[in-house]
């Protein structure tokens, strides 16, 4: 097997990673498979399970819907941070006044604001506009601070290499600042996806949150099947949503963020 | 007619210049005035902290002065102390970094590129990124990296001073052939005056942010370290620094 090595200090190759995160996956869903299923024997017994809820279409349109919520979400998150971290590192000036104000902001409860934030958007009719920007909120501010902490770390040496061979404006940005700081943008949306995941289940179970609201007001979604499932006593659903949220990270992680961690190895300052 | 100090060899010229940073009790430089000659080896010597590196970002544009008057060209190369290259970029993408950010054509680029790669022997690790290389191959991949914008003046800031004896060595014989192939003006900060000695024409000697003196190096090449003219030479540098 050719051994692909990405830097100095993984010895295994991608190859390697990927076969022990596979083999790690395997067991991880297993074990909670086993958790769980003994998990809701001792909850609710069998005989009220009703396994005739459960259509694996639905589960996979639930599924897709999510992960385009999530996705819109981050494209946003990732849009609006870079600008953002770029402007508060710009100079000592801006981020002494900046950087506080969004340590703050950041550490103020999102969900906090939710049932405002949802009314405001059931105002226009947008419910989906509640759960992605509430989805937004929660992912934006991993990303922001990963991308300051890196843009703090490219070493000066750097930073005057790039002056002296002409890399300014947007040439330096996409030449030099965005790749110095690729790595720390990739740690900042994996923890982001991570977040946003979590919020997902409470993002998407809107009637909680409209006074005199019902479960029609809901989004169809991943968070939503499983809260209202659970809510209605309907294990097998939720079981089998429980299961496929945690397949479908477990699928991210594998093809998109190990990958990604991999190859930002190489863009990483000694 | 041009002004004092200034004839048509000089390429880089300081006319009292002071330069504080902000938020620094002292100056890093005070009534500072040199002539580089175009074609020199230029080499600043002193302690740590004495300046040496603001003389070098003064002239690549880097830092701006406080007051007095600087000349020097636009278009210069600069080899840092740990390499700064670029660790996302293979050898050869290092190499062209600066060709790349000034527009020049593809064919062009290749062309440069593989000229200074072959110069600092790298040729065959063009496709290596800077992860593999060694310490001295790194600086090498700097060297070239600074040559290939073709400067008018090539700065070195300690670009040996991270590296083994046995490699700064070879550097050392490597820089002084491609000063004599390319004929460039070279401007090195050093803080070790055997090294000044063995490669530069005039050594600048600094110490707290003035230049003390201007010495002539007027040793033939190649020089050894053993030579008791060397030692003679070292030792008058160490002397005035010791003043």
């Amino acid at each position: 097997m050719a051994v692909r090595t990405y830097h100095n200090h993984y010895r295994f190759s991608y190859t390697t990673s990927l076969r022990r995160h596979f083999s790690s996956l395997v067991f991880v869903l297993l074990a909670i498979i086993l958790i769980l299923i003994s998990g809701i024997n001792f909850i609710t017994p069998r005989s009220t399970v009703n396994f005739s809820e459960l259509s694996p279409l639905i589960i996979f349109e639930a599924s897709l819907n999510t992960l385009l919520r999530l996705s819109i979400a981050y494209f946003f998150s990732l849009l609006f941070a870079i600008p953002l971290a770029l402007f508060i590192t710009k100079n000592q000036k801006i981020e002494k006044i900046l950087l506080p104000i969004s340590d703050i902001v950041q550490s103020v409860p999102i969900l906090a604001f939710f049932p405002i934030i949802v009314l405001v958007f059931v105002k226009i009719n947008f419910f989906n506009g509640a759960a992605i920007f509430i989805l937004f909120m929660a992912m934006i501010w991993n990303i922001v601070f990963s991308l300051i902490g890196g843009l703090k770390t490219i070493p000066q040496d750097v930073k005057s290499a790039a002056e002296i061979f002409k890399a300014r404006g947007l040439k330096k940005l996409w030449f030099v600042t965005l790749p110095s700081v690729f790595p720390s943008i990739v740690t900042g949306s994996f923890l982001a996806w991570g977040q946003g995941w979590n919020i997902s289940i409470i993002a998407e179970a809107l009637h909680n949150y409209i006074p005199h609201g019902s479960y029609s007001q809901d989004l169809f979604g991943l968070g939503s099947l499983l809260v209202n499932s659970f809510a209605q006593g309907k294990s097998s659903v939720f079981l089998a949503s429980l299961i496929t949220m945690i397949f479908i990270i477990s699928v991210l992680n594998l093809f998109i963020w190990q990958k990604l961690l991999h190859v930002s190895e190489r863009y990483k300052f000694d | 007619m041009f002004q004092k100090g200034t004839n048509l060899t000089d390429i880089i010229t300081f006319n009292s210049v002071n330069k504080t940073y902000p938020l620094a009790k002292t100056r890093a430089l005070s009534d500072y005035s040199i002539t580089i000659e175009k074609g020199e080896f230029f080499c600043l010597v002193g302690p740590s902290g004495c300046g040496k590196s603001t003389v070098l970002k003064l002239i690549a544009g880097l830092e701006t002065p406080s007051s007095g008057k600087i000349i020097a060209p636009e278009n210069i190369g600069m080899v840092f102390q740990l390499g700064a290259l670029f660790p996302w970029l293979t050898v050869e993408e290092n190499t062209a970094f600066g060709l790349k950010m000034k527009g020049t054509d593809k064919t062009k680029i290749r062309e440069l590129t593989n000229k200074y790669l072959d110069l600092v022997n790298l040729r065959e690790f063009h496709k290596k990124y800077p992860r593999d290389l060694s310490g001295g191959q790194r600086q090498r991949v700097g060297i070239a990296r600074a040559l290939a914008i073709e400067p008018e003046v090539l700065l070195l800031d300690e670009p040996f001073s991270a590296l083994d004896f046995l490699t700064t060595d070879e550097l050392h014989k490597d820089l002084l052939n491609i000063w004599q192939e390319t004929k460039k003006t070279i401007v090195m900060v050093s803080h070790l005056m055997e090294e000044a000695v063995l490669l530069a024409d005039r050594v600048g000697i600094m110490r707290d942010g003035k230049l003390c003196k201007v010495i002539q190096v007027s040793l033939p090449r190649p020089r050894s370290y053993k030579k008791e003219d060397f030692v003679n030479e070292v030792q008058k540098i160490k002397n005035i620094i010791g003043e």
